[in-house]
Formats: structure tokens, C-alpha cells, sequence
């Protein structure tokens, strides 16, 4: 989550699902691509009330970093997620090391018309309520991904990242039942990280339109082949020598007649001539479409493309490991604060995260800064420092 | 009239709804609403709801009032017509625009009706038609320009169980099947349809598990009246008490050389109701083009230009519906008698936004349109592949899209006969007096056909199409309520 919008992708098995079609704007690419599905709801999204209808609604305007939240003083005066947060008490006066000052009356004063409009009975009421409707509508992007795709998000862990995203991910994971909640290290830029961490690949694709009577393993397998030798090819340009390559393989299927594919891992090993690919590969694609739509269809399915990926080793980057220390994270506690949370105001600890240790347990209601984020924890939850730094929010079992 | 079965008889009660909450369950139903096109456009066959989303979905409250979606689906007359009883894991289908009181306007579209229940009440409806590439008949695509009975508009399927309790009715799908050129097409959009309305059912029972069912059926009727409200406070702030506006459209040519017929709506408020009213309009067309317009939608069409203008996030419903009513002459262009033609009448579609556009226009210039797209052509192919001749798969590819079909399969189609059919449906329902009444009509003007004017008929109305002219600032959300054919 950050200023604007809300990506969000689903990793099964430590695999991105990736998808062979984005949509930007109103436009579908069909391109190969991490199926991220993204949604207008990030932190300068801004918060309305329609004369005629009287409802609250957020986004999907945003005021963008320039004016910006009226929190940054900056001339924004319309009422934003983030003057929300502000005005309940997640954000800390000052951001990014103190490079942002947030202007708490400023906030407020840009909240406050919203409860006036809405007839809720004060600025906090309708602060909550912003945050309420723009965690729903990344729950629905949550929804698209998951539940839309035939998976039960209680089945996963929720990754949150983005400047903005931990203020919103324990209430997110309340509402997708998916824990623990992990906020990683530095959430503002685990993009960069990622790139960092990822492993050079190659993928090859071409059309390959055929209905299954029409087609053999044999045949199926040459094909498959000289994808891989395409895929293989280019690794080997870039000097990683075929030994420390991995290749995989999927297929895009779709009943004959059907808009829309879908892909299907497959194994080369799998097509050695008896038929046998073909078949297991026809029920692996009556499986899924059952899996996604709740029924299968007795129309012969057709190949539409077969798609080879070289992938090379990953490159040589040792994570830090955080220190024992404990359950213990008082040595990280700043100071205490006032929050808004459940039609009420209480105490919050709030933490350094630089100086929590690995085991150290926070309970909440706590909120961890850093330079880049800010994470919270609802009451009845804690986050549990895991020796990668990441934390690990959970509903506490009293 | 059919019975609801329930296993519950527990009362609802009535809670109040914050308006935060009211806010999640919109936004939760305008994402049911919008996964039920997911499903199908991903597993359809037929290029119209694959590719042009020619489909409707509908998500209603107990009684029936559509909370999220965009047709005209009268659940209570669709339930009043139906005899037999209603239980849950039912699944409802109907072709028959006669047999709902037009919900559906042609037997292209396929409709089916899920009824959704949660600890054995019944808590809403899930619906969604979609139009079928081919329903048999005499031309391929089942549109025949120079149709004068709906008799030659292929098979027309009454109200009936496709699924009783869960259990699919075989026989009665394959009897169907049996009846068009593309059986295989028709199925896995039929699956799709019913996968979709299955899946609105769910989230409704998830959202009552989520918020508690009177908490999810109170916030249903805020919805409603929320909608409700504003209508009023816009007619009341629109249009003056007493005023009469009127707007006068014509389609040249019928497709067998009648025309033109001209098509007139008028608009009066009185107090808080608006008067629609389509006296005035002509007789009803010897061709195709009729347009068996149901009342929800002619409501639902003028809600979209009214309210979705004011709050574009808003989920039109139909709260407001009782501030409308709406006249529609029997036997007129826009109720046609049984069993008049309906194929074509995508060009009476085409002039009910040309009207709207231009009554309204009249009060706020922001409403007024040139003429619109008025029909929207689509140009339908067929023929024999090379492999019709090869043995027959049972997959679409090797079946011929041309009335080059086998003739054994037509062995069975039109045995039907028209009293055998009207005692198929429920005569009884008062609801929807022009069904199946079925004497001949009057005969239309028949002024001869202005040539020049002469559209082409096979075709239907595309989502995209008419975004581009209408009125729904909902581009962002990307539905335009234009109902397909």
C-alpha cells in the first residue's frame, strides 16, 4: 500500500501466480506478468461524502504527494487515509526520521467535516470509519487474488509492504483471517530488495494452437524442447552456464471456444510418448477450471501456448540475523501514546524497531516505527520479531 | 404462485446499521456483482458474452428488490408465475420473455434464478441472464430479420427446475440442447451463468456469517432506502410539479416493410412520484423489433441517468422504485401480445436511451445526447468447417454452425404447441397481465418501409457500446447498464 493504490499478488508454495494478462487502466495486455491486481485505496486517497446519497465514500481520488495529505501542511486540505490515521493516532508526529512533520490539527481539521456530513459523533468516529471502508476495499483486491481464485486466504499469511501498508495490514489480516501478518524489514522498499534477491530468468513462448485430438506427446515434447533450448540460450549469453540453470515449463489450456486460458505447470519427463502427458495433462486442466468456476466441461480442451523458463541461481546475499533477546522488548520502547481503536481512546507503547530483537514479543495496542513504515497492532494481537526482523503479528490466544 | 420452502421460521429484527458498515456491505456486493461477470466471461463459449459481455447480473434482498446488478427482473412476478415450491440448491431457467414479464426480452437470453439461503431462511436472489450465440431456429444466431412469430426464434424455454435440491435435470437440458446449432456453447455459458449466480450466493451467505443476517438484511433495506431518498430529493429538485415533457423517437422499418413506428415517452411528477409513460407509442411491430420492456427496467434506466450522476460510487438499486411508475400500453411496441417476434428489438433499446436522453435533456443540458447508437450491428457468420463431415467429438469444433446440422437432430424441436404452452406458466398472475394472453393483436401502421432507414437486425446491444453515449459517469467501475440482448 502506498500513496495512491493497493497491489496486491498472491505466492503459492513460494511461487508468484503469474498471469498472462494486466490490466491497465481499462486496457488488457496481454502480456506475461505477477498477477498483481491493484486497487485505488493507499494513503492520500481521498475521503468524500456525497451531498445526495450522505454515504462515506474513499477514493478513488487521491491528493497524490503534492498537496498531499493536509497532515504534510502542504496546502492539501481535503481529508486523506493518512489525516486519518493521524487524527487516530497510528502516525507519529514526525515521519521518515524526521525529514516529515505531520500537522495533527491539520488533520483533524479536514476529518472533522466528514463526521459533520455523516452524523457520525466525532472526528475519531469518522477517522475509523475512513480506515474501515479503505481496509474493505483492499480487502476486496485481497478477494480477487485469493477467494476469486478458488483459495481460502486463511490458508496463507498476509505480506505487508509500503510505506503505508503496516498501518493497515493487522486489521487486514482480522478481516482475511490470513496469519501470522508479516510486516518485513524495511517494508517502504522491499521492491528494491526484491530486485536485489531475485534470480535471472528467461522465459520462451510461442503460440501453439492445437485441440487435443490433434496432437501427440511426441509432438508435444519437441515443442516443450526447443522452448527450453530458446530460454537456455539466453542464460548462457549472460554467461550462467546451463548446469546452474533450472527450467520449467507451463501451458496455457482452454476449452476449444473459450476467451480465456489457463496455465498448467507441466513436466517434460511427463510426455515420453504413451499418451500419458496428454492425459494427465487434460485432467490437471479439468481440475483447475473446476477449482476456479466450480465445473468442468466435457468440450475438447486446446493448447494455446507452451512456455519455457530458464531460471539461473540466486545471486550470493546473506540476510542480517537479528540477535536473541528475549520476549522481553522493553529495551525498544520509545514512549507511550494515546490511540483510537475500537470506539475508544487508550494507551499504546510505541517501539523502535531498529532496536527490537529477535523473540521479542509486542503486544498490542503498539505501534513500531522505522524509517520508512509504521506498523500497527491492534489490541489483541502481538508481533513476534522473527530472527529475519521480520515481524509476525497473531491474535493472542486471551 | 410458488412456495418458498424455508426450514427456519425465525423472524428477522430489525437492527440499526452505522453508516460505516452500511458502506461495507455496498462495496462487499458491488464486488459480488462483479465477480459474477468474472466467472462468466472467463468460462464462456459464445464470442457475445466472452468477448462483449452481453450479460446481467442481479443480486436481490429477500423480497426481491435488486440491491446491486442492472436488469429488470420482477423476482416477485418471476416467483408469482412459477407453480411449484422453491428450497434451497433450486436453480431456476427461463428464455421466455412472456413467462417474466420481460426481464429478459428475447429467447437469446437465458436467465437463471438462484434462490440464496442462510440457516435455512431464505436472505436474497442471485440472477444473471446471458445471450446465447445461437437458440436454434430458422437462421443461425436465432435472429431471423423477417421474423413475425416468436415461434421462429428458436427455442423458448419456460420457468422450470434446472437444478431441484442440487440435482441437475438432465433430460430436460439435453431436450434443450438438442434444439440449437452450438449445444456445446449454450452449455458452458449455461454453467458459467449458474457458477456465477452460485458464487453471488455465497458472498451474500458469507457477509451474513460476517455482519449477522439481521444486520445484513437491515443494511439491505438502507441500501434500498438510501436510494429512496435521494431519487426524491432529485425529482423534487428536477422537474416541476405538474410539468409534462415528451419525446418523440421512430424506427423506420420492421425488417418485413412496416415502418415507421414512432416511440414516444412522456414525463410528469406529481407530488413525489413521477409518471413514465410510453402512451402514444405505436402498435406493435408485424417484425422482430419489438422491444418487451419490463417496468424495473424502464426504472432502472431512469435511475441511472438520475442518481449515478449525483454519486457516480453509488450501487443503484431499486429503493426508489416506488417514486415511479411506469404506463406502458398493452399491445403496444413495448408490450407486445404472444407471440409476437422479439429478436430485433435491440433497436427498441437503442431508442429508450435516445428518449431518456432527450426528455431529460430537456431539464439538464448535461443529459442531452445526440442521437445515439440507436442499434449497435453485429454481423453474425456461419458455415460448415471442413471437419463437419469428420465423426462427431460432441465438441463445438466439429459441429457445423450452419443449419447444415444433422437432420436428426431437429426431430424433436417445435412439437410444442401454443396451448400446450400457456398452460405451462401461470395464467394466474396478476402481475404481469400480458402474458400469454395471446389473441392476435391489431395490426401495426402499415405505411410502407422508408427503405433508406432500414437497419440491420441481427444484432445486440454491447456494454461498451453504449458507454460511450450514455449518461453513467461509471466508466471507472466499467459497467454501463445497457441490458444486452
Amino acid at each position: 500500500m502506498g500513496g495512491t493504490s493497493t497491489d496486491v499478488a498472491l505466492v503459492q508454495g513460494r511461487e508468484p501466480r503469474i498471469g498472462r494478462e494486466t490490466t491497465v487502466g481499462d486496457l488488457k495486455v496481454r502480456a506475461t506478468s505477477v498477477d498483481v491486481r491493484t486497487v485505488g485505496a493507499g494513503g492520500g486517497s481521498i475521503a468524500h461524502v456525497p451531498q445526495l446519497t450522505q454515504a462515506l465514500r474513499v477514493g478513488p481520488q487521491s491528493a497524490g504527494a503534492v498537496p498531499g495529505p493536509a497532515a504534510y501542511a502542504a496546502g492539501g486540505t481535503e481529508p486523506t487515509v493518512t489525516d486519518a490515521n493521524v487524527v487516530l493516532g497510528y502516525l507519529p508526529t514526525a515521519l521518515a526520521g524526521g525529514e516529515i512533520t505531520l500537522d495533527a490539527t491539520a488533520a483533524r481539521a479536514a476529518v472533522q467535516p466528514i463526521a459533520d456530513a455523516t452524523g457520525l459523533p466525532s472526528a475519531e468516529a469518522a477517522a475509523a470509519g475512513i480506515v474501515d471502508i479503505v481496509n474493505e476495499n483492499m480487502f476486496g483486491a485481497l478477494r480477487l487474488v485469493s477467494v476469486q481464485q478458488g483459495f481460502d486466504p486463511r490458508d496463507f499469511a498476509l505480506v505487508a509492504f509500503g510505506g503505508a501498508g503496516p498501518l493497515h495490514a493487522n486489521a487486514l489480516g482480522r478481516l482475511t483471517g490470513s496469519w501470522p501478518v508479516i510486516i518485513p524489514p524495511s517494508p517502504g522498499v522491499l521492491n528494491a530488495y526484491g530486485d536485489a534477491m531475485t534470480s535471472v530468468r528467461d522465459e520462451a513462448a510461442r503460440t501453439f494452437i492445437r485441440t487435443f485430438t490433434d496432437l501427440t506427446d511426441e509432438e508435444m515434447r519437441a515443442v516443450l524442447e526447443q522452448m527450453a533450448s530458446a530460454a537456455q540460450a539466453t542464460l548462457l549469453g549472460q554467461g550462467i552456464p546451463a548446469e546452474e540453470q533450472t527450467v520449467s515449463f507451463v501451458m496455457d489450456l482452454r476449452y476449444h471456444g473459450q476467451g480465456n486460458e489457463l496455465s498448467i505447470p507441466v513436466r517434460l519427463e511427463s510426455f515420453e510418448g504413451s499418451g500419458a502427458g496428454l492425459q494427465a495433462l487434460r485432467a490437471a486442466f479439468d481440475a483447475e477450471h473446476e477449482r476456479l468456476f466450480s465445473f468442468s466441461l466435457t468440450t475438447e480442451p486446446e493448447v494455446v501456448n507452451v512456455r519455457a523458463t530458464a531460471t539461473g541461481p540466486r545471486p550470493r546475499i546473506t540476510s542480517t540475523v537479528l540477535e536473541e533477546g528475549g520476549q522481553d522488548p522493553s529495551a525498544a520502547r520509545r514512549l507511550t501514546t494515546r490511540i483510537w481503536v475500537g470506539g475508544e481512546q487508550v494507551d499504546a507503547e510505541v517501539y523502535d524497531r531498529a532496536r527490537l530483537l529477535a523473540g521479542n514479543v509486542v503486544r498490542g495496542p503498539a505501534i513500531v516505527t522505522e524509517m520508512d513504515s509504521t506498523t500497527l497492532v491492534l489490541p489483541g494481537h502481538a508481533a513476534q520479531v522473527h530472527p529475519s526482523g521480520s515481524l509476525l503479528i497473531r491474535p493472542t490466544e486471551d | 404462485m410458488a412456495e418458498i420452502l424455508e426450514t427456519s421460521t425465525e423472524p428477522f429484527t430489525p437492527v440499526d446499521v452505522d453508516v460505516v458498515t452500511l458502506d461495507l456491505v455496498e462495496n462487499a456486493l458491488r464486488n459480488a456483482r462483479y465477480e459474477m461477470d468474472e466467472v462468466l466471461f472467463r468460462t464462456a463459449l459464445s464470442p457475445g458474452i466472452r468477448e462483449q459481455h452481453d450479460e446481467f447480473p442481479l443480486i436481490a434482498d429477500r423480497t426481491g428488490k435488486m440491491v446491486a446488478g442492472q436488469f429488470g427482473l420482477s423476482i416477485p412476478a418471476f416467483v408469482d408465475c412459477f407453480s411449484g415450491t422453491i428450497e434451497e440448491g433450486d436453480v431456476l431457467l427461463t428464455s421466455d420473455p412472456y413467462a417474466c414479464d420481460g426481464a429478459i426480452s428475447h429467447a437469446n437470453d437465458w436467465l437463471v434464478v438462484v434462490p440464496v439461503f442462510f440457516g435455512g431462511r431464505l436472505v436474497g436472489w442471485s440472477a444473471m441472464f446471458g445471450h446465447m450465440s445461437d437458440v436454434g431456429g430458422k437462421t443461425p444466431s436465432s435472429m431471423p430479420t423477417d421474423a413475425k412469430t416468436i415461434f421462429e426464434e428458436g427455442v423458448v424455454i419456460p420457468p422450470f427446475k434446472l437444478y431441484r435440491r442440487g440435482v441437475l435435470s438432465e433430460d430436460a437440458l439435453e431436450i434443450i440442447l438438442n434444439q440449437v446449432r452450438k449445444p456445446d456453447w449454450n452449455r458452458a455459458d449455461l454453467n458459467g451463468i449458474v457458477a456465477a449466480c452460485r458464487t453471488a450466493g455465497k458472498r451474500v451467505q458469507e457477509l451474513c456469517e460476517r455482519f449477522g443476517v439481521d444486520t445484513y438484511t437491515s443494511a439491505l433495506d438502507a441500501l434500498l432506502d438510501r436510494n429512496y431518498r435521494a431519487m426524491k430529493t432529485l425529482l423534487a429538485m428536477i422537474f416541476e410539479d405538474g410539468e409534462t415533457l415528451t419525446f418523440r423517437d421512430y424506427i423506420c422499418d420492421d425488417g418485413v416493410g412496416f415502418g415507421p413506428y414512432e416511440l414516444v415517452l412522456s414525463l410528469t411528477r406529481h407530488g413525489d412520484k413521477v409518471v413514465l409513460d410510453f402512451e402514444g407509442s405505436a402498435p406493435q411491430a408485424k417484425g422482430p423489433i419489438n422491444y418487451y420492456i419490463n417496468d424495473n427496467l424502464v426504472k432502472m434506466f431512469f435511475g441511472i441517468y438520475m442518481i449515478t450522476v449525483a454519486d457516480p460510487q453509488i450501487l443503484w438499486n431499486d429503493g426508489f422504485y416506488p417514486l415511479i411508475d411506469v404506463k406502458i400500453p398493452d399491445g403496444s411496441f413495448w408490450k407486445p401480445k404472444y407471440p409476437a417476434a422479439l429478436n430485433a428489438r435491440n433497436h427498441g433499446i437503442g431508442r429508450v436511451f435516445d428518449l431518456f436522453g432527450g426528455l431529460l435533456g430537456q431539464k439538464n443540458p448535461d443529459l442531452l445526447n445526440a442521437a445515439g447508437f440507436s442499434s449497435s450491428p453485429h454481423f453474425m457468420y456461419s458455415g460448415t468447417t471442413a471437419r463437419a463431415s469428420a465423426p462427431a467429438s460432441g465438441s463445438s469444433s466439429t459441429r457445423s454452425a450452419s443449419a447444415g446440422s444433422p437432420a436428426a437432430r431437429s426431430g424433436t424441436a417445435r412439437t410444442a404447441t401454443p396451448s400446450g404452452r400457456r398452460s405451462s406458466t401461470s395464467p394466474a398472475s396478476t402481475s404481469s397481465p400480458t402474458t400469454r394472453c395471446g389473441s392476435r393483436s391489431g395490426r401495426p401502421s402499415p405505411t410502407p418501409a422508408a427503405r433508406a432507414c432500414t437497419a440491420v437486425a441481427t444484432g445486440w446491444t454491447s456494454r461498451t457500446t453504449s458507454s460511450r453515449r450514455g449518461p453513467s459517469p461509471s466508466t471507472t467501475t466499467g459497467g454501463s447498464p445497457t441490458p444486452g440482448a
